[in-house]
């Protein structure tokens, strides 16, 4: 049943015409030149008092970004990347935490026409150096926790220079870095927008894909109108609304889906650079009268250990919770409802084509579903021939191809993105789900062995190719186990070359090396080893016989 | 003469109009059916009648008088009652029990714990009438738990009727249904009239097209067809509507 005020998912998904959309929410017609930086900042700054920012530091110190303020600082990033020969169509690389001067170098990267190319912090050397390669970025911008990472092992990247973000403008700096703030401290604040048009890339993201590297998908200008009508039609974030999108805007979803389209709706982001603790989360969600809160699953299965005591000490106003980036269990999604009052709406997209389904606002979110599609999008479950299935029977989750998809392909490696299609036609998640006869979608696993940690996908052969360089390690195979708080974690079985014997400090050495050379999310949590591996007839590993050791 | 009225309806959620200057004229002790596809714009539709969304433009006529911008509460004292596509029954009470509890409810100043046994035995005659007209008098003493879905329905409208109501709203009263259940509730519904005017929203345009009196089809927030079945029968906008591209 629908709550008042709110036309049914029916009708919306009916009626929703994007040039309507675009139209309605965009300030430069996307047909002429589209710039998310002209969008989401500076179409804002006539009012010197509207905030762009509110930012918590670790410590708890806050600070804010007015979006004239916004303005002036990415225009002055601008003339920085200008003044250093960045023009249009660079890359430049941004691995830095929650931090204003994230969003500082991503609007100014796009202002200067290139190309944001987000890493996560939680990337190791080995990560971080296959992307910066694989992206041939102009630029790598970071901080002191962070600068150690970037060691520029691969050739191509001897001469990429370094920035280093610092207040005092020169903390963990290397001889012939940057200093980011003196950069921008010589820099103008005047900066005319480099024309882009609206299939112009705006960012290299990169996702993991089940067999080889990481691949990078191309997100154009245009992205922003794929993911604008989020906020309006699923987040349903009001003027009177105070949002809060606890997501890193080293990923899509943070930079843009709940990021970029607030600032064009003209909200303002909270930022948190804190860890996520729980006392943290209901202190922040208090003191700032938060209304509408997004996070992934991992984030509310945090909040949730910590137990019901908690949201009983704290006066809080939230009235729609979001999840997004993985699957969201029942018992999560009812936790909420009995303990805040509020049940979470489980959503559903990926990097390559965007928000595909949702729980809309108005109805009441079905348990362990993850809703209905999005305005835009055709959402059908097919089998692998691409015939549609049965209500209630299993199907991949496929989307009908149009010119609103989130990314427009694999960076250099288009051949991979034709092999996302069925029949040329329906982009193939690789995710499985089952419709009931309300239309309503329940998810049922992957159809291929790729994992989902704590909301970010993560393929095994990365992690593979990275146990495989410890000199104990003859073979390795990994596959997603699941678990209660991070959705699934990384089990290992290896099997080790002769003169080695199994031990709990051999598995906690080969744990820490992945940890130091891939990432730090993305290293084997358990460790079992095995005298030999499940293999088929043509030597492929059986992953499905692994699982089955849980 | 026009019982209910809208007159340019138009409601807009954000940059979406989800209805775009409906006129709709029932005529009273008519069926009057809406039909269109699923997201046409129906339930949108029903919220503005009944009051429970306002318009972005045009408005609601009740027997002359423009009521678009009265609470929905206001609409039931107007004898304007809806029922819903989800059931909204007492499961632990009767069948006579459901129907008779609404009576009371919408009678509430008459409804006291030391009311008259006459009044009593009046709103259980009432409940029996209204039984009877869905051919539930069989089944009066049954838990509501114990009917099928299909009784089930059809004693949600019967709670919709009780008290004094002019008009009936009902929104898609065959959803749930299995195949034999249906053409049983368009029989029902269309013996409800000409003592009471109904409004009918539904998807399933073979049924409608039977009972009603005058059909109005929606898709994308306008009136593509309206007039007798006939008519719509033979609508090349109704076929392609339903038929049309996904």
């Amino acid at each position: 049943m629908n709550r008042i005020g709110y036309a049914t998912p029916e009708e919306i998904h009916r009626q929703f015409k994007w040039e309507e959309f675009s139209r309605q929410y965009l300030d430069w017609n996307p047909a002429e030149r589209l710039n998310i930086a002209h969008e989401a900042i500076d179409r804002h700054a006539r009012d010197p008092k509207k905030v762009a920012l509110f930012c918590i530091s670790r410590e708890g110190q806050e600070e804010k970004f007015t979006y004239r303020e916004m303005r002036n600082l990415t225009s002055q990033f601008a003339n920085v990347l200008k003044g250093l020969g960045i023009k249009k169509g660079d890359a430049v690389a941004r691995l830095l935490p929650r931090i204003p001067e994230a969003y500082i170098t991503l609007f100014g990267t796009w202002k200067a026409g290139a190309i944001d190319v987000p890493l996560y912090t939680a990337f190791g050397p080995e990560a971080i150096d296959y992307r910066l390669g694989d992206s041939g970025a102009k630029l790598i911008v970071t901080d002191p926790e962070n600068r150690d990472k970037v060691r520029g092992t691969e050739k191509s990247l001897a001469d990429v220079p370094v920035m280093v973000v610092s207040r005092d403008r020169s903390s963990g700096m290397r001889s012939g870095d940057l200093s980011f703030w003196s950069e921008m401290d010589k820099a103008s604040k005047e900066f005319a927008i480099v024309e882009t048009s609206a299939e112009d890339i705006a960012i290299l993201q990169y996702t993991s894909g089940t067999t080889g590297l990481p691949k990078g998908t191309t997100i154009p200008h245009k992205g922003i109108i794929t993911v604008l009508p989020y906020p309006k039609y699923m987040l349903d974030v009001r003027d009177e609304d105070m949002f809060w999108g606890y997501a890193d805007p080293a990923w899509v979803y943070g930079s843009l889906t709940v990021g970029s389209t607030l600032l064009c709706l003209g909200h303002s982001l909270l930022v948190d650079e804190g860890r996520l603790e729980a006392q943290r989360w209901y202190e922040i969600l208090e003191r700032w009268k938060v209304t509408n809160f997004s996070a992934a699953p991992t984030t509310y299965r945090t909040i949730l250990a910590a137990g019901e005591d908690l949201p009983k000490r704290y006066r809080l106003k939230v009235k729609r919770l979001t999840s997004g980036g993985e699957f969201l269990n029942a018992e999560a999604m009812l936790w909420f409802e009995r303990n805040l009052g509020v049940p979470i709406a489980d959503q559903y997209g990926i990097t390559e084509v965007g928000m595909l389904l949702g729980n809309y606002p108005g109805t009441k979110p079905k348990p362990g579903s993850m809703g209905k599609p999005f305005p835009g999008f055709e959402i059908v479950l097919m089998d692998e021939e691409g015939n549609e299935v049965a209500p209630n029977q299993t199907g991949l989750i496929v989307a009908k191809k149009n010119s609103y998809f989130l990314s427009t392909n694999y960076w250099k490696q288009p051949e991979k993105w034709k092999e996302c299609f069925i029949k040329e036609e329906w982009f193939n998640t690789g995710d499985l789900a089952a419709k009931d006869e309300e239309g309503y979608f329940f998810f049922k696993g992957r159809a291929d062995d790729l994992m989902s940690l704590s909301g970010y996908r993560v393929g095994p052969a990365e992690v593979e190719d990275s146990l495989m360089e410890h000199l104990a390690v003859s073979e390795a195979a990994v596959v997603g186990k699941p678990d209660p708080v991070r959705g699934e974690i990384i089990k290992a079985f290896i099997v080790l070359k002769s003169g080695f014997k199994p031990s709990h400090s051999l598995a906690k050495e080969i744990q820490e090396s992945v940890k130091q050379r891939l990432s730090k999310h993305s290293f084997p949590r358990e460790i079992e080893f095995l005298p030999e591996l499940p293999k088929t007839a043509s030597g492929k590993i059986m992953r499905r016989e692994l699982r089955k050791r849980f | 003469m026009a019982l209910l009225k809208t007159i340019g309806l138009t409601k807009d959620f954000g940059a979406l109009r989800v209805l775009d200057h409906v006129d709709l004229e029932v005529r009273e002790g008519s069926l009057h059916s809406v039909v269109g596809p699923n997201g046409a714009g129906k339930t949108t539709l029903f919220n503005l009648i009944c009051g429970f969304v306002k318009p972005s433009e045009g408005r609601v006529e009740f027997k002359g008088k423009d009521i678009s911008h009265l609470p929905s509460h206001q609409m039931a004292h107007l004898g304007i009652r809806r029922s819903f596509q989800v059931i909204t029954l007492f499961l632990e009470l009767t069948a006579l029990e459901n129907v008779r509890l609404a009576i009371q409810a919408k009678e509430k100043e008459r409804f006291s714990f030391f009311k008259r046994a006459s009044d009593l035995k009046e709103s259980v005659a009432k409940s029996y009438e209204i039984l009877h007209a869905l051919g539930l008098d069989g089944k009066a003493e049954h838990k509501a738990s114990e009917l099928s879905h299909g009784e089930q329905r059809l004693l949600d409208i019967g709670v919709a009727m009780a008290g004094e109501s002019n008009l009936l709203l009902l929104d898609e009263p065959t959803s749930g249904l299995v195949y034999d259940e249906i053409p049983v509730m368009g029989d029902t519904i269309k013996k409800l009239t000409p003592k009471h005017t109904v409004v009918l929203i539904e998807h399933r345009v073979d049924m409608v097209l039977s009972i009603s009196d005058t059909i109005t089809v929606l898709d994308f927030g306008r009136v593509i067809a309206q007039g007798p079945p006939d008519i719509i029968r033979n609508s090349e906008e109704v076929s392609r509507a339903y038929l049309g591209v996904r």
